[in-house]
């Protein structure tokens, strides 16, 4: 199989720039999760009898969904989807802390073993669909 | 509306979005100039999929009145399974072992996670 451009540029040695990059647009993604979750929680305590705050949290909700919408295809030009998935799915372990620590929910051992059982899952799942499209190209 | 009906919905509404558009953008005319392309983004598919993708938080948020984020939140992991299984079952994408292994363990770690 002859390699494209791109997987030469990102299969063999990563240059220490994209990899900075990829870090920045995925922390970023993190935040943006965080912040879009933790809006979406706010909005839903007053949703039934809505406040002047719940349309500010119900805006935030919809701009921090579209904020990682975006990001998500910056970096899945600059990354393999078979990477790219597993690293995203960290958003299960972080949704779990962020509900705990702004929320006092329960964390439970069960909860994160749930979560790692969901990360490995997706990983799982992208590697099936990496080697799918490996057999359809020539 | 029972916030489990509303967070099914929600994943529904997302799987079928993303069809949607995914059909959806297929239909866009894209190198015959900006008017020819806000015409054809005017499509039934674009405008269904859009909707949905707009409808979607509204019912995580109200789910989210009802039951803890971190529950609500483990609901968007059924949208693995529902995009697997939807691809293969209406627009006959092939799918692997590794497709029904994952999503297996995505199921069992949703279980897990919502009933420890």
């Amino acid at each position: 199989m002859e390699k494209t451009e791109r997987e030469l540029d990102t299969g063999g040695k990563i240059p220490g720039r994209t990899i900075l990059i990829i870090a920045g647009l995925l922390l970023c993604s993190y935040l943006f999760l965080t912040l879009g979750q933790v809006s979406a929680k706010l909005a839903s305590r007053t949703i039934a009898a809505p406040e002047k705050t719940t349309l500010i949290f119900v805006a935030g909700t919809y701009v921090f969904f579209l904020l990682r919408g975006i990001l998500w295809v910056f970096l899945l030009r600059r990354l393999k989807l078979v990477l790219a998935y597993p690293l995203m799915s960290v958003g299960y372990i972080l949704v779990l802390f962020v509900s705990f620590h702004f929320f006092g929910e329960t964390l439970t051992v069960g909860k994160l073993l749930g979560a790692l059982l969901v990360m490995a899952g997706v990983s799982v799942v992208s590697y099936g669909e990496v080697r799918i499209h490996r057999e359809d190209s020539p | 509306m029972n916030p489990y009906i509303a967070l099914l919905l929600m994943v529904i509404l997302n799987t079928v979005g993303q069809l949607l558009v995914k059909k959806g953008a297929l239909r866009l005319v894209l190198h015959r100039g900006f008017l020819e392309l806000v015409k054809s983004s005017i499509n039934p598919y674009l405008l269904l999929g859009g909707g949905s993708v707009i409808a979607a938080p509204l019912l995580y948020m109200y789910a989210l009145s009802k039951v803890e984020l971190n529950v609500g939140y483990s609901f968007s992991g059924l949208t693995y399974l529902s995009v697997v299984l939807s691809g293969h079952l209406l627009l006959h994408e092939k799918i692997s072992l590794y497709h029904i292994g994952g999503s297996l363990a995505i199921l069992a770690g949703l279980t897990i996670w919502n009933i420890a």
